[in-house]
């Protein structure tokens, strides 16, 4: 970012300052000038470019793996805008999230499924495919933690398993859940504890069947949170960094019955 | 011929996005969720992209796509922005400010002026109690972000009331991450009992009194946090402007994230806004 693009800056002009002073207590006075001019026209034009820049931070990544503060602030350093937001440590590209992202609430989508489809009405108590699809559902969250919110005259949250075996003992004969194409992907954002954070926003439709019979339908919109934990994996001798990607908090917009 | 045909391009345009969404919505998409769906501003993100006319957000590639030879403008997307409950005699001039072509003005998460206001239920000693949290996206010198809390709408101060400050958090890294606005501040409720880390979701500026006791009170678990309700955004960025956004009801003709309402500002007053809307220092 700019403290870091400026720290590199400025540490370039202290090696100035340092050549120059190691020229001068070597008695190479001759020459050193004319390096410092070389070193202070290139970096002239660079501070003035900068000086012109908004102090706003709006993060873009260059193409040299390095975030900037603003586009201004890449353009001055001559980088390309390979994205915008920060440079992501596992080079995660913002399709490559969306679509894992994705990939995590259809898996999710799937589980509820099957979990609202073997529940009390077909006899499904018990069930150990309920019980590995609640499981296989929970793994797909960052922590057992994660929090469900239901709306309601007051909201209620559970956690992601007490959701979980909350909806297991639904009555209906059939449910369907359908889910819109995705409708807004934030962008990325970093935290304090290194993670990097998104909110992904759907809406779901419901329907509940008795005797095959619909009996209760509405409409969901949700905001899905995204947590990105950067890792380090041994690939062939060479330490490289990724990112697991997670579902985390369910946040609920707006319930509305059809 | 062809300046007839563009203006009646835009009028259709500006009737899609303000007057008639309904006709917008069958003109474009079939699927009646899907139509209500496209119009409304679904996070604050969001808000910021379609406010700054970022070509990437997904409202402007779907009208460019379905639509490319309407002329759409950052002042047709504002005003698109501004609820009709907010519509006034300001709305003209502030388009106007905020897109000058040679000054335009836009916004950013990362900018700290902006605040949000959240609706809080807490049982307090047993009793059910209602106060909005005001909180702040706080951006870390390696620029991550945070929110933490800043301000406390409710009184918590009994006479003669007295206090400690909180320890410090065990976990330097706890936090409520940069994102949580986007899930309705659910994190809050986490936040609030994580007893070992309270400091840390907190300011790391003054606090008046009632933060004080409020951040003490949880501290003690005497108050604990039920729900979080309604959240409203008040964004002080914009040189002579504040701007306050609000969440409307999806179905309807303006849903999502809109401008509620808009007032003209000088630096003073955004002071005076602060302290008395805001209850902040």
């Amino acid at each position: 970012m700019l403290q870091s693009f400026l720290s590199q800056l400025r540490g370039t002009l202290s090696l100035v300052v340092a050549i120059s002073v190691l020229g001068l207590a070597t008695g190479c006075q001759e020459d050193n000038s004319s390096d410092q001019e070389t070193a202070d026209s290139s970096i002239g034009p660079l501070v003035k470019c900068l000086k012109r820049c908004p102090e706003t931070i709006e993060p873009v990544c260059g193409v040299d793996g390095e975030t900037y503060d603003n586009a201004c602030v890449a353009k001055c350093a001559g980088v390309e805008i390979d994205e915008s937001g920060e440079c992501l440590l596992c080079k995660f590209d913002l399709s490559e999230y969306r679509a894992r992202g994705e990939q995590k609430v259809r898996l999710l989508n799937e589980y509820i499924s099957i979990i609202l489809n073997q529940g009390p009405a077909q006899g499904g108590i018990g069930d150990p495919i309920v019980d590995t699809a609640v499981n296989e559902a929970v793994r797909l969250f960052v922590n057992e933690e994660a929090t469900v919110a239901v709306s309601g005259r007051q909201t209620k949250y559970f956690t992601i398993r007490e959701y979980l075996q909350r909806i297991r003992n639904y009555t209906y004969g059939k449910v369907e859940i359908s889910w819109s194409k995705i409708g807004y992907v934030s962008e990325l954002k970093k935290g304090p504890d290194g993670n990097y954070y998104g909110v992904i926003s759907i809406t779901q439709i419901f329907r509940g069947y008795v005797e095959n019979q619909p009996v209760y339908e509405d409409v969901t919109v949700k905001n899905i949170e995204v947590v990105l934990k950067p890792y380090a994996m041994n690939a062939e001798g060479k330490v490289k960094l990724d990112c697991e990607v997670f579902l985390s908090d369910i946040g609920v917009k707006d319930t509305r019955m059809l | 011929m062809e300046s007839i045909s563009r203006i009646s391009r835009a009028v259709f345009l500006i009737l899609i996005l303000f007057v008639f969404p309904q006709a917008f919505s069958q003109y474009y998409v079939s699927n009646e969720v899907e139509e209500m769906y496209v119009l409304e501003v679904k996070q604050f993100d969001e808000f910021v992209e379609r406010f700054n006319f970022d070509e990437q957000t997904p409202a402007i590639q779907y009208l460019r796509d379905k639509h490319p030879k309407s002329p759409l403008t950052r002042e047709v997307f504002i005003r698109s922005l501004i609820h009709s409950e907010a519509q006034n005699r300001l709305v003209n001039e502030f388009v106007e400010e905020v897109c000058n072509a040679s000054l335009p003005h836009f916004i950013s998460f990362y900018d700290f002026e902006w605040y949000a206001e959240v609706q809080c239920t807490f049982n307090y000693n047993g009793y059910p109690i209602e106060t909005q949290v005001i909180l702040q996206n706080e951006v870390l010198e390696d620029n991550s972000s945070r929110w933490i809390v800043v301000g406390i709408r409710e009184n918590f101060v009994p006479p003669g009331g007295r206090c400690d400050t909180l320890p410090p958090s065990e976990n330097p890294l706890a936090c409520l991450n940069p994102m949580s606005h986007a899930t309705g501040f659910i994190g809050l409720r986490r936040a609030f009992r994580d007893k070992a880390n309270l400091r840390n979701y907190f300011t790391t500026e003054e606090w008046n009194q009632s933060l004080t006791y409020f951040a003490h009170e949880l501290f003690h678990k005497r108050l604990n946090l039920v729900s979080v309700g309604k959240i409203t955004y008040h964004l002080l960025q914009l040189d002579n402007w504040i701007m306050v956004v609000n969440e409307y009801p999806t179905g309807t003709r303006e849903a999502g994230l809109r401008i509620s309402r808009l007032m003209k500002s000088t630096r003073k007053s955004k002071i005076r806004y602060k302290k008395k809307k805001l209850g902040l220092q």
